[in-house]
Formats: structure tokens, sequence, C-alpha cells
């Protein structure tokens, strides 16, 4: 069992997981696990999104891609405690409260009473043997490019009863039942499964659920050959039973009965959900009766009749992120040391749009999903003046005991727009943990902003990082007031760009390597920065030391203002290095031909540089003035004493002490 | 419970029980519910514990517990591919991987606990509430199936 072992040593909870069930612990009252679209770039991968059978729950919302996003569904899956109807809060049945459906909705199917309140009952009625439920179901996986439609009353009829039919057949006995449907194609249009879904409206924990697929079984039900089964007009009926669900932590609990079965060309299976277990094996022994005799009729459903949506999805690198035409502007340019990028997703369809970048580091993580607000459903905006709903500071762990209810789904996710976003609204939506043996101290938050302009909603679920680097990842449009050039600190936190003076290349941060080279390996590392005046025009520069790997060593940068516009120049390492808080520097170029220099002009046209201390062959020059070798050598060795101008760190503590 | 005691304890055992829900249950996201659980009921009901060993033991059986309770359960009607989200198995991995997945989820527990985390038989069954002859059962019936893997694995 060597390989088992060497396997199973490799199985352990990522950071980003591990950070999951602390939140769920600390009482955050959710699933350790939250496949939200962020969390897809591991399932999109491959492909393998899950659908559950039991499509009551469809009234979820929190996921871009309507109520059936089938990771959504999975989640909310009760192991024994949610309702599989409508929430329902009161604890004894008795007390349940009758639905209050729209019956007069096109999109509801209230079956009436032929018989007017009359007895019957039907007539040859065949049982069915059920037997206990298959332990296991196959996965399955939404079609790419699948979108939802909501089916309207005259469509379901129309299964149900076929072309002309007024009606649900009333053998099925959903007569006091509101039904709703939904239908899901793929990306070309073709139905791939639908769902009709019924909750009495006196008793709304009574319901079922009906899965058509064409042409085959549902794809949620896997037939077991040695699956109890009934033969009813040479159909084959696999009945099973067994199931249990509950609402709420009495205990009480109602069956689960189901039928899978083909209707003509249909496949369907029929999940009965009731209090009594009598009423759900009736229900589904009347449905199999019914659909045994009565084909249904999907031919109007088969293929959708409206504009399919557009569609698509695809893995990004960050740079492509970053280029993004919708939402690349919000994808940070840079993130703080220590964090590893891990990978965008790109997708977008009906009621989905979204791109979402991860990144992850030693026990810490990034994560990012930004997103069409139009799809995100409804939110409320956060209040900076309410406090109470969003700083962390105020209340103690585990949340879920001391955030008051009312707040609590604010508190788990503020959404704040972007004008009210300062560091310190972010500073409040972060927490310092702390961690011992061999954990990893930090601070962890998240929150959400919303750019109303573009009806964007960036999503930040963040570990390790500190309220002013979790600041700084967000896009401030508003920073700068239009019409005018970004300041040094916007260059420098990858927010301004800037024009080189030697090609006219438009550039950022992120992009300065292209000064230099226009190789894209190389990646260009800036590691300090420093603010004086070069040139003695009165105004700071900004100079960087930017470290371009072994073959280009260190470079410097220096951006200057003229007019509106910033620019910059670049400078090798022989060209300029060992910089002075004066302004001079050294220069070589060649073994007898160096020195040290100062810039007196930086233009977008040129740039002029006084050498100053140099040796030319065998002539030298101190301070302008022809000298000899031992006076070039002591200027030398004072020009080395000279101060440095003071070098600020590329990181939140350099910006600050830097900019204040 | 203190918050950084909580942390200490996760991050002490969550991949223990993580590759013990995984190994019964063959689906990382159910192992990683599994996994949540039973530190709920950790907080929740977890006694004095007379050593670490003691509480390993009673988290490992609990999650146990937990997973027997999810493999009953009526909703649990799907099965995800077991590299959804975990690490690829070398190539020399994938067989045994592949055959130890091919059992009974109960035989997958006993194999577990007894070839991964070391427990003897009577551990194992007090862990699982079965007796001692059960889970020597279970262990036989497993190394039978999986016998020419492990005559040249051990």
């Amino acid at each position: 069992m060597e390989h088992y072992r060497s396997y199973m040593n490799r199985v352990k909870l990522s950071p980003e997981e591990h950070r999951a069930l602390m939140d769920a612990l600390a009482g955050k009252g959710r699933p350790a696990r939250r496949p939200s679209p962020a969390r897809w770039l591991t399932a999109a991968a491959c492909l393998a999104l899950v659908c559950a059978a039991a499509f009551g729950i469809w009234r979820l919302t929190g996921l871009p891609g309507g109520d059936t996003g089938p990771s959504q569904m999975l989640e909310e899956i009760p192991g024994g405690q949610n309702t599989a109807g409508p929430e329902a809060t009161d604890p004894a049945p008795e007390d349940t409260e009758p639905i209050a459906a729209d019956r007069d909705s096109e999109y509801v199917l209230s079956p009436v009473d032929p018989f007017d309140g009359q007895p019957h009952s039907s007539f040859n009625i065949q049982g069915v043997e059920y037997g206990d439920a298959p332990e296991i179901c196959a996965s399955i996986a939404y079609p790419d490019g699948w979108f939802e439609e909501q089916l309207t009353r005259a469509q379901m009829v129309e299964l149900l009863g076929g072309p002309g039919a007024e009606d649900a057949p009333w053998s099925l006995y959903w007569v006091g039942y509101d039904i709703t449907g939904k239908a899901v194609y793929d990306g070309e249009g073709n139905l791939w499964q639908l769902w009709l879904n019924g909750v009495s409206r006196s008793n709304s924990r009574n319901g079922f659920t009906l899965t058509v697929r064409p042409g085959d079984y549902p794809l949620t039900d896997m037939i077991d050959p040695d699956q109890t089964a009934t033969e009813i007009n040479g159909v084959m009926i696999y009945g099973s039973k067994g199931g249990r669900y509950g609402w709420d932590g009495s205990g009480e609990m109602g069956y689960i009965y189901e039928i899978t079965m083909m209707s003509g060309n249909a496949g369907l299976s029929f999940e009965a959900r009731q209090v009594e277990e009598e009423n759900a094996e009736y229900l589904c022994t009347q449905a199999a009766n019914t659909f045994a005799g009565t084909k249904l009729h999907l031919d109007s459903l088969l293929v959708y009749d409206g504009d399919v949506p557009d569609w698509g999805k695809k893995m990004l690198t960050w740079e492509e992120a970053m280029d993004d035409e919708k939402f690349g502007a919000y994808v940070p340019l840079y993130v703080p040391d220590g964090f590893t990028f891990e990978g965008a997703w790109r997708e977008w369809g009906r009621d989905r749009d979204y791109l979402t970048l991860n990144w992850s580091g030693y026990y810490t993580s990034i994560s990012i999903d930004i997103l069409d607000a139009g799809t995100w459903g409804d939110f409320t905006l956060t209040d900076p003046a309410d406090r109470e709903k969003y700083d962390m500071s105020l209340y103690a762990t585990p949340y879920s005991d001391s955030v008051p209810e009312e707040y609590r789904q604010e508190f788990d996710n503020p959404v704040f727009a972007i004008e009210d976003v300062t560091a310190q609204v972010i500073a409040a939506r972060m927490r310092w943990v702390d961690g011992d043996s061999g954990d990893v101290d930090g601070w962890r938050g998240n929150f959400s902003v919303y750019y109303e302009s573009e009806n964007v909603l960036v999503r930040y679920d963040l570990d390790g990082v500190t309220p002013q680097e979790a600041y700084d990842l967000i896009l401030k449009e508003y920073s700068t007031p239009p019409g005018q050039a970004a300041t040094w600190e916007d260059i420098l936190k990858g927010r301004g760009s800037f024009r080189d003076a030697a090609s006219g290349q438009i550039l950022e941060l992120s992009t300065i390597s292209w000064i230099f080279t226009p190789d894209e390996s190389i990646q260009a590392q800036p590691t300090a920065f420093a603010l004086l005046d070069l040139d003695g025009d009165g105004e700071e520069e900004l100079v960087l030391k930017v470290w371009m790997g072994e073959a280009y060593d260190e470079c410097t940068v220096v951006l200057f203002r003229e007019g509106d516009g910033l620019y910059a120049r670049g400078f090798g390492l022989r060209s300029m290095s060992d910089l002075r808080a004066d302004g001079t520097f050294h220069y070589s170029s060649g073994a007898f031909d160096w020195g040290y220099a100062r810039i007196t002009s930086l233009t977008s046209t040129a740039y002029e540089k006084e050498n100053v201390t140099y040796c030319l062959g065998e002539r030298y020059v101190v301070d302008g003035t022809p000298a000899d070798e031992a006076a070039f050598w002591s200027a030398s060795e004072a020009q080395e004493a000279k101060a440095e101008p003071e070098w600020y760190p590329m990181d939140a503590d350099g910006m600050a002490a830097a900019f204040g | 419970m203190n918050p950084n005691r909580l942390e200490e304890t996760v991050r002490k055992y969550e991949n223990t029980l993580y590759r013990s829900a995984l190994a019964i249950l063959g689906d990382a996201h159910e192992a990683q519910d599994a996994v949540q659980d039973a530190f709920v009921k950790y907080l929740e009901k977890a006694p004095e514990f007379e050593s670490p060993e003691h509480e390993k033991a009673w988290l490992i059986r609990v999650t146990v517990n937990g997973c027997r309770s999810r493999l009953r359960s009526p909703w649990r009607r799907r099965r995800t591919a077991l590299s959804e989200g975990l690490p690829a198995p070398e190539p020399e991995e994938e067989a045994v991987l592949e055959a130890v997945l091919a059992l009974p989820p109960r035989d997958r527990a006993a194999v577990h606990l007894y070839y991964y985390e070391g427990y003897s038989t009577p551990e194992i069954a007090a862990m699982t509430g079965q007796s001692e002859g059960t889970v020597r059962s279970r262990l036989a019936r497993a190394r039978q199936k999986l016998r020419n893997l492990l005559a040249d694995t051990e």
C-alpha cells in the first residue's frame, strides 16, 4: 500500500479550503465548501459540475447563472435538515402556512379538479414495487453554453397532456399543487433537461419534482440492473423508496418515493416528497400509471425557439485578464509579495458574466471575482456610517453569536460603493488572526466594491493581505480627477501610464521592461524608488531601481513630468548607477572612459548630462577641471562616500513613508 | 473555545480527517463537508481528552460516523470523479488508488485506517462501531481484491 500512502500524503486541504473551513466554524453559517463562481476555476477546468436531483430547491440565489446553478443546488442539498420545498420555519406540521403562490402567473400551473370535489378514483391502476434507493448516482456536467428558461403554464400542460390539453392529467392527482417549470438548453438551443416542481398549497412540506430528459433517462439517475422494477403497459418502471427529508431540527421527517421510466421518447423521474408515506407512494404510483399510458409531449420544447444567448468561457493569464475589455480595468496590476498567480477564468452567458482570479501563497490567498452586477441579483450597498453592519472589530468570533441577526447577511459580505471606499472602511473588514504551532499569522477579510457607472461588482476574499494592501488592490477610478496626470503614487501602484521618451510607447509599471527590451519573457522587478530633482528644474523626478534579470542587471528608470504628460527614460547599469542624493551618478563607457555625471536636462525629446568627474584615456577631470590621476582617485573616493538618496522599498510601507 | 486553540486544532487534524473522509466518500467536496461537521461536533461535544492520541482517535471516529450518515443519506445522489480538486496520482499510484476506490465504502474505511493511519483492528472496530471480526473480514476481503497490488507494493 506504499503507493496509496504516497498519494494520500499529498492530499491536503488547500489554504483556501482551510480558510473556508475556519470561516464556517467561526459561525458564518454556511458550508465550508463554497463553489461560487470564484471557485469554479477548479471545477471548470474539468467541467464536472453536478446537478441536483431535488430541483425543488431552485429558489436559491447568489450564483450567476440563475437559480439552477448546479453548484449552488448541490450546496443546498440537505443532509436531512433542509426542506426540499420552500423554506419552512414552523416547527409543527399543523402550523404550516399555505403557500401564497401567484396562481395567475403564466408560469404557474395549478391543476383544477375536474370532478368539482366529487369523489372519484382511478381504475385499472397497477401497483408499483418500490425497492431501496440506489446509493450512488452518476455525476453529470451541464452542457457548454447552457441557459435556462422558465416554462409557461401552456408549455407544461402540453408537455403533460399533449396538444390541445387544457390541464394536467387528473390521474396525476396534482390538484392542490402549484407547479413551476424550468428547462435547460445547451449552447446550441437543444433541450438538455427540464424540471417541473410542485408544492402543496396546504402544506409546503409536501411536494414533488418531475425531471424529463429527451431520449434517455434523466442524467441524475442511474438504473441499477438489480433495481426493483415493475412493468406497466410494456414500460419498465423503476421504483425506489427509503429517502427521508426533514425541515427543522425537530427530527421529524417526511418520505421520498421515486420512479424512473421512459415515456415515449422521453425519460423521466418523478420524486414525491410527502409527510405521509402513503401519499408519497400514491403520487408515484399514479405518475407511473399515467406516464406509462400517456406519453410526454416534448416536441415543442426540444429546440429553443428564441435566440440562443451568446456564451463562452476560457482560462486566462494575468496579462490576458488585464486586457479583458469589460473587466480588465479592475484586475490589479500587482499583488503583494509572496503570492503566486494561480489562474483566471472568464465566463459569460445568460445570467452570468464574470472574471475570477486567484493567487496563493503559503497558507495565504487572494481571490477576486469581477462580475456584471446585473447578473448578481439584488444586493444592498452598505453605508460606511453604519459600522455595526460591517466593522469586524466591533464583534467577537464566532460572528454567528455576536453579530445581530438583522445585520448578519450584510455583515457576511458588505458591498461598498466605490465612492465610499476608504482605507479605513477596508481596514474595518480585515481582522488579524494569530497563529502558532506553525500556523501563519495574518490579516483576513472580505468585502465587495460596486461601480455604479459600469454596473460592475468586484468581490475580494483575502487571506494574508494587510488592510493597506487590500485597499491597494481596489481600482480607485476616482482617485485622479479627470484631465490630470497620475501622481507618482498612482504610477507606483500601477494605476497610471506614462510614455517612454525613447520609443514613444505608452507604458505602465507592469510593462516597464519594454523600455529596455521587447522580450516579454524578461520581467522587470522594481525594487526601490526615490524622489529627487535630478535635472535641477525644481521638480522631483521619480527614480526607480529596476531589476531586469541576469542579462540586463539593475537598471534605472527616471520618470518626469512635461506639461500634462508623464515620460520615462531608461538607463542601463553602465549608463547610470550608484545614484547620490545630489543627483550625481556613476557611468562607465569603458575601462578608460568612466566617471560621475549629473543630468542637466530631461525632456520628452532628449536628455543631456554633464560629466563632472571622470577619466578619459589618460586624461582626468575633477569637478569639470583638469586634474591629475591622484586627484581623480581622491575625488572618486569622495563621490563614493556621498549620501545616497532615500530609497523607499516597493511595498506598502515604502508608499506610506514616501507619500504619507 | 479560544479561536487560537481552535485554529491550532484544526490545523493539526484537518488533513487527517480529510484523508479519512475522502477515502470513505470518494468525493473531495463531500469530504470537506464531513471534516467541517466533525469539527462542529468537536466544538459542541468534545470531551476531556486523555492525550493527543485520544483526541485524534475521537475526531476520526466522529468523521467516520459522519461519513456513514452521508452514505445513507438519500440526498447523496451523485459521485464526482476523485480527481476533481485533488492532486493527480502518479502513474504508479493510479492502479492501487483505483482499486481501493472500487471497494465498498466500509471496506475503504477499514483499509485507510489500517494501512494509512496505522490503527489496529480493535482500534478500527472502536472507531467504526463494528466488531473486531467484522473489521478483520473487511480487511481480508479488501486484501484479496488488492492482492496483486499489495504483493508488489508492500
